[in-house]
């Protein structure tokens, strides 16, 4: 018996246990797999999506609220170094010293 | 090869020395990243002859950059200080006046950055200042004008200079405290 004799046997046989799919549910998987594809094709341009929107959205609102940047600043003038650079071979400022935070640098 | 990238290379350098500008006698940049920004003096138009500084953002600049310097609080302890300065400003996201003053013991024992009173946007010519008590054991004051974000900050005749007790501080106010202790026995 050759292959295509088979499958028509195995093809009746199944016909007649009742075995056989309606076409109307072939199409449904169908349909149904190919859109669970297309879902997980589109997750990852989704998630890219949503980064970008919350980068430009934080970027917008530090770029909005000039009080948050300007207690960054405030922040930043209160801890930093304001020895002149002609000086500093000189005297330095040392950072998280109790005592006196001028020093004599080498 | 060697030669043309000799020439590639210092041809860069210049244009990196006149993108800069000249900076002020006396004054020094500082900030969180004043490489996003360019400084330097030009001819002003306050008054005839004069010229003022500037900080310019440039292209995506990030954080702030400062025109600043740095002087001995010695002769000024007790006493109280006023920075005055003009400025102007082209689209800026934040530009103000700043004073710190250190003492022995503690980094900005007194400090002022305008705060609420930042420039924003366009602005005019206006003098604007900073009123700071200098504590008995002051070691440095340093003070200046910054930028923020985008924009340009032009800046013209600053003072430095004593001011009465009648003068209000701006800023940090120092804490007063009882000159005696009171009410030991808890009697009243």
């Amino acid at each position: 018996m050759n292959d295509d004799a088979f499958d028509e046997l195995v093809a009746l046989y199944r016909q007649s246990a009742n075995e056989t799919a309606p076409r109307r549910l072939d199409a449904r998987v169908l349909r149904a797999t190919v859109a669970h594809a297309s879902a997980r094709r589109a997750w990852p341009w989704l998630a890219l999506a949503f980064a970008a929107s919350l980068l430009l959205w934080l970027g917008t609102y530090r770029a909005a609220s000039p009080g948050a940047a300007d207690e960054a600043t405030r922040a930043y003038l209160l801890q930093m170094d304001v020895t002149p650079p002609a000086a500093g071979s000189q005297v330095g400022l040392a950072a998280g010293t109790h005592g006196d935070i001028y020093r004599e640098m080498p | 090869m060697i030669k043309r990238s000799t020439i590639a290379l210092v041809a860069l350098l210049l244009a990196g020395q006149a993108q800069a500008g000249e900076l002020p006698k006396g004054w020094f940049t500082s900030g969180s990243a004043p490489e996003s920004y360019d400084f330097g003096v030009r001819p002003g138009d306050r008054h005839p002859g004069g010229r003022n500084a500037y900080i310019r953002a440039q292209a995506q600049a990030r954080g702030f950059a400062t025109l600043m310097q740095t002087v001995d609080a010695q002769a000024y302890r007790g006493k109280r200080l006023r920075l005055s300065g003009y400025l102007r400003t082209h689209d800026v996201l934040s530009a103000a006046l700043w004073m710190r003053i250190d003492s022995a013991t503690q980094r900005g024992a007194a400090f002022d950055n305008m705060g609420p009173r930042a420039l924003h946007g366009d602005t005019q010519w206006k003098r604007y200042e900073i009123v700071l008590d200098v504590p008995p054991n002051a070691q440095a004051i340093a003070f200046g004008f910054l930028l923020e974000g985008r924009g340009e900050v032009a800046a013209d005749d600053f003072r430095l200079e004593e001011v009465g007790k009648d003068i209000p501080v701006t800023g940090m106010a120092q804490p007063i405290f009882p000159t005696a202790p009171d009410n030991l026995d808890f009697s009243q």
